[in-house]
């Protein structure tokens, strides 16, 4: 059952308003050095922030365009031991937890700031609108279950997983029976009909990266992608080597996706790569009898090796 | 530099000025794809407008009403993978001494660029300044590049990311184009048209419209009582705003960027990167590429792809050392390249104002965002 989305713009400003205040106290008493929120930017899109000063909080802003994840970019910040600050709703504390249960950037220093949310919606769909439409919509909330980012659509974590203090009260959480449309579509095709599909998306792929630099699953030091020796990937864009490159990375975030559809978001050629990652979860929904697989886990099916695995043997290669 | 936009120059003088109708342009692009290899701005299915080689067979229907394809048609001149030599090591069988075979890849036959909008077209003439002038002409761009003709289509909606007046261009500009089509019904709404004039402002631009492909799909002469009308459709062309470039006005920030470099600006507005390449692989005029050898035992191709600066291994070198380690270095790079380097180097801005960026950057980081803002910076 997909679960009705619905802006509370009246929560999201007083939120908004909360935000800026913890994140002044926490510049001003030196508790962070710098502040990961969000701003507005060009033509009122709402745009990663790097408040360093209280004064920067002040540019802070909490609204229904804050679709950005921010927990990938604690990366360029592993250096040094200060002491980092950051906003993350639902959807954004999974990306959190997922670093932080990569372990790749340490809890202690951070101070997370939940924000309870009730939704946010699709800036290129918002974009679209004729204007007078898209001012009425950001200003009453009343958006059509479309403009919805599509994680929406499915949400059963309303409420940051982490977080050191909310902004606003926990909304109330409701059941989800999750499923997985783009998936079922995949496996009504025939062989020869998936294949074209997925060549088709190779073919358009232009390589430039932005869903693995956006994925927060995607954290290795070194990518093999990048790498030269070996070349586990070669340079030139031929249908071969965007499937190596597509399949390497599903499989590899395969267990660790965190379902958010950022990395089809960012693709510049609108490429349909949740295909890829929906697939996956669903199987592992169905082969582990996970039901909810986008949620980080202390112990998650592929991260753990189980002697009464049935598919084990005792003396198997 | 700069052609049009409000209180330009006249244009170019047109050679041959035909009209064909909205309805055999299909016709048209596939009778010249059965000589030539076809560029257009295609759609297939629902999804996002693509420029890509027009397959005949294959469903793609020429889409000349989107205001922008996601990418730029630059892969016409520029492929993104492109051979450029084979090599084989062999071994003579009496003496054993091993010899190297090395074979120039083919450049390929004729390509036609059909429905580029103006601001594409003139970022073919931006790749030209670097591929064919200065001491290194690079062949294998310039193989291509003779045998290519370019068929822009006037713009008759720019919308909220177009900013090509910024840069001199406009809506109706013809630099780059050999043949420009200007919809009959000229500029604003509605988008579709009836017909085109067709107007060549090159000889290969009128043995283009001469060709018996082009008879064959029905292109014409104008009715001599059209003149009028066709004078005043492409000045009405010509003359035409784009909504951002009036919100921008001239983008002119080379000497201001001069004592930019050091700045901490770059520090602060890149920040928010995703160090992905998406801006420069679909900018109509971002050129940088790589080489690498594809092959194994012996021979194999050797080629060059698309590289981009804002892709963090762009500068590694084989000691480990990386010269632009960090996102500020290597967007400052990009921008300086486009606003101040090539400015210095061949006299005009290397950005078209085509909005592929403002559409594409998922973080909001695009050239006329940082032109704006380099502007007001003190230092």
């Amino acid at each position: 059952m997909p679960r009705k989305p619905m802006l509370d713009i009246e929560r999201m400003r007083s939120a908004e308003e909360a935000l800026r205040r913890e994140a002044r106290r926490l510049l001003a008493d030196g508790v962070v050095s710098v502040f990961l929120g969000h701003e507005e930017g060009w033509d009122g899109l709402a745009v990663p922030s790097f408040a360093a000063s209280p004064e920067d909080a002040e540019r802070l802003v909490w609204n229904p365009l804050c679709a950005s994840h921010l927990a990938k970019y604690l990366l360029d910040r592993l250096a040094g031991d200060e002491k980092v600050g950051i906003a993350v709703n639902g959807c954004g504390s999974l990306a959190l937890d997922r670093i932080l249960k990569d372990r790749r950037f340490p809890r202690e220093r951070l101070y997370v700031v939940g924000i309870p949310c009730t939704g946010i919606l699709d800036p290129a769909r918002v974009a679209d609108l004729p204007p007078e439409r898209r001012r009425e919509v950001l200003e009453t909330g009343r958006a059509e279950a479309e403009l919805f980012l599509d994680r929406c659509s499915w949400c059963d974590v309303p409420n940051p997983v982490v977080s050191d203090i909310l902004v606003g009260e926990p909304v109330a959480e409701e059941p989800v029976v999750h499923e997985y449309p783009r998936a079922a579509r995949l496996e009504a095709m025939s062989l020869e009909q998936r294949f074209e599909h997925f060549k088709d998306l190779y073919e358009r792929c232009i390589r430039c990266f932005a869903c693995r630099n956006v994925c927060p699953a995607c954290s290795c030091r070194e990518c093999c992608l990048d790498q030269w020796e070996p070349l586990w990937l070669g340079r030139a864009t031929s249908v071969p080597e965007q499937q190596m490159f597509h399949f390497i990375r599903a499989f590899d975030v395969a267990g660790r996706c965190i379902r958010c559809g950022e990395c089809e978001r960012v693709c510049p050629m609108g490429l349909p790569l949740m295909d890829f990652n929906d697939k996956l979860l669903k199987d592992i929904a169905e082969l582990f009898g996970v039901e909810r697989p986008h949620v980080p886990a202390d112990v998650e099916p592929l991260g753990r090796f189980d002697p009464q695995d049935p598919d084990f043997e005792e003396g198997a290669e | 530099m700069g052609e049009g936009g409000k209180g330009m120059a006249p244009g170019p003088v047109p050679r041959t000025t035909k009209l064909v109708e909205a309805s055999g342009l299909d016709g048209w692009l596939r009778a010249v794809a059965r000589e030539a290899r076809v560029w257009a701005p295609v759609r297939v299915d629902g999804r996002p407008p693509l420029f890509r080689e027009f397959r005949t067979g294959e469903g793609d229907r020429l889409d000349l009403e989107a205001v922008r394809t996601v990418n730029s048609p630059k892969g016409a001149l520029l492929p993104q993978t492109e051979p450029l030599m084979t090599y084989a090591m062999t071994k003579d069988a009496e003496s054993g001494r091993p010899s190297l075979d090395l074979e120039r890849a083919a450049p390929g036959g004729p390509v036609v660029v059909f429905g580029a909008r103006p601001c594409d077209a003139a970022a073919f003439e931006l790749l030209d300044k670097v591929f064919l002038t200065g001491d290194f002409v690079d062949d294998h761009y310039q193989a291509r590049r003779v045998k290519t003709t370019v068929v822009a289509v006037a713009c008759p909606r720019p919308d909220e990311a177009c900013f090509c007046t910024s840069f001199g261009l406009s809506p109706g500009g013809t630099r780059g184009a050999d043949v420009v089509l200007y919809g009959r019904n000229g500029p604003g709404v509605p988008v579709e048209t009836d017909a085109y004039y067709a107007v060549a402002y090159t000889e290969r631009g009128e043995a283009f419209l001469a060709a018996p492909a082009a008879r064959a799909a029905g292109v014409a002469d104008v009715p001599e009582d059209e003149g009028r009308r066709l004078e005043e459709v492409v000045s009405a062309f010509r003359g035409l705003g784009t909504p951002l470039g009036d919100r921008l006005g001239r983008i002119d920030v080379a000497a201001r960027l001069d004592g930019l470099f050091d700045h901490p600006y770059w520090e602060k507005v890149s920040a928010r990167c995703l160090s992905c390449g998406a801006c420069t692989f679909i900018c109509p005029t971002c050129y940088c590429f790589g080489v690498a050898d594809c092959g194994a035992l012996g021979k194999g191709v050797r080629y060059r792809y698309w590289d981009a600066c804002k892709l963090p291994h762009f500068m590694l070198m084989a000691g480990g050392h990386n010269p632009r380690p960090a996102k500020s270095n290597r967007t400052r790079q990009r921008f300086m390249h486009k606003l101040n380097y090539y400015h210095h180097r061949y006299g005009e801005y290397q950005c078209v104002g085509c909005g592929r960026c403002v559409e594409s950057c998922p973080v909001g980081l695009h050239l006329p965002l940082v032109a704006g803002e380099v502007r007001g910076l003190e230092g």
